[in-house]
């Protein structure tokens, strides 16, 4: 769809607002709605257009499936970590009050992270679904 | 006012959901679900959950149409075409319609402080979540901070769903 | 100022009844696609037109105009890519 040059335009205008809607919900979960689901698929979406429109030779070449399998297990191993955090300091599995010198900044810190790792699972999730249905198989 | 739109609301999706049982065509289906999930978010939206409703509409009505739309691609059917008629099934959709309604007036009504849902758990939700986390949002507060452990929960369904779909959908041709 | 936004309001809605009208009645698909993309254009210009003067000269007003410059450039360009669909993949005779 490269040559219709309306689609184009647009999609280069509109790709950049979705990316920092997606940033924006999820580094305001704290105070909206928002949260790293949201973000999560909002950011799937913005790569997922991407990849419509210029051609799937062209979104491999800007994030390539192993990227996207290694960062889906990254977000997951950054949740347990921040609960490995409070083990290791002897407390309990996933407590907060460990993290930083007082406990609500470590609350804080804490939620940050794991929204985080949240918000990369599910994008690369989304990501990954959409390339396998895509002959994904092939380009391995 | 409200309950009068909720009612219209909830009688559209009683529409829709009988179109997409009755419908043929796989591809006005999928749009019908597209439009389904929006009403939904819509609904949440009137009963004051904001991170229910951009959830629902993220998800149901953005990433699900096009995922679906990609599956029709990969199994190339547009249109199936049985005999069978779809009175049965429209029929056994109703019973369970007028069956789950019934079932939904025993249920406490939200919002009352004596009720068993309401319990000491969501009293000190409510009361110590701003001083103790520092968070003004009392959703992510309760997802992230009180309850993180099903929230790790969800993720790992998450991954695993997506390595499912890695398992299934691999190409072994060129493989040894 | 009530009486503007609520004449706004309404004629808002009145538009969108017209166009979803005009979707089912027309026979061609080229004149439905232009009845759904006058309900996309004039009447959400309409609706948020009373919002801006209901809320008067507040950062609000600037979102929601920058709300409907993001709705018309996206609902613009979906109505031109189906009507671009339906010009290259349609069997039927195009009346020139």
């Amino acid at each position: 769809m490269k040559h219709h040059t309306v689609l184009r335009i647009v999609t280069k205008l509109i790709i950049p607002l979705i990316l920092l809607f997606g940033l924006y919900i999820q580094f305001h979960g704290d105070y909206s709605a928002g949260g790293g689901f949201q973000a999560g698929v909002i950011i799937a979406s913005g790569f997922i257009l991407y990849n419509i429109i210029f051609g799937l030779e062209v979104g491999f070449s800007i994030l390539s499936i192993n990227m996207t399998k290694n960062l889906m297990a990254i977000g997951v191993l950054l949740y347990i970590a921040v609960g490995f955090m409070g083990i290791i300091q002897g407390l309990n599995f996933l407590e907060y009050n460990s993290l930083l010198s007082s406990s609500k900044e470590g609350q804080l810190l804490g939620i940050f992270l794991v929204e985080l790792g949240v918000g990369l699972t599910v994008s690369n999730v989304m990501i990954l679904i959409f390339y396998s249905f895509n002959n994904m198989g092939e380009k391995l | 006012m409200t309950i009068a739109l909720l009612y219209i609301l909830l009688s559209v999706l009683i529409v829709i959901s009988i179109y997409v049982i009755i419908s043929r065509n796989l591809f006005s289906v999928i749009i019908s679900t597209t439009i389904f999930s929006m009403v939904c978010a819509l609904i949440f939206l009137l009963l004051d959950a904001i991170d229910v409703s951009l959830t629902e509409a993220a998800v149901g009505a953005g990433i699900s149409t096009i995922l679906f739309l990609s599956t029709i691609r990969y199994v190339d059917i547009i249109a199936t075409d049985t005999k069978k008629s779809a009175v049965p099934i429209v029929i056994l959709f109703f019973l369970l319609l007028i069956s789950i309604s019934i079932l939904i007036y025993d249920l406490p009504e939200p919002g009352k402080a004596n009720v068993v849902n309401n319990s000491q758990a969501t009293k000190y939700y409510i009361n110590n979540s701003t001083t103790e986390m520092g968070v003004p949002n009392v959703v992510t507060s309760v997802l992230a901070g009180y309850r993180g452990f099903d929230t790790l929960g969800e993720v790992i369904v998450i991954f695993i769903a997506g390595i499912s779909v890695l398992g299934i959908l691999r190409n072994t041709k060129g493989r040894t | 100022m009530s009486m503007i936004e609520a004449i706004l309001l309404i004629l808002g809605g009145v538009t969108a009844l017209i166009g979803t009208i005009g979707c089912f009645k027309f026979k061609d698909f080229l004149s439905r696609t232009h009845a759904v993309s006058v309900v996309d254009t004039f009447s959400t210009l309409l609706i948020i037109l009373s919002l801006i003067i209901h809320n008067g000269f507040t950062l609000l007003s600037v979102k929601l105009f920058l709300i409907l410059i993001f709705l018309y450039i996206t609902g613009s360009t979906a109505i031109h890519v189906l009507t671009q669909a339906f010009l290259k993949y349609s069997k039927k005779e195009i009346i020139k």
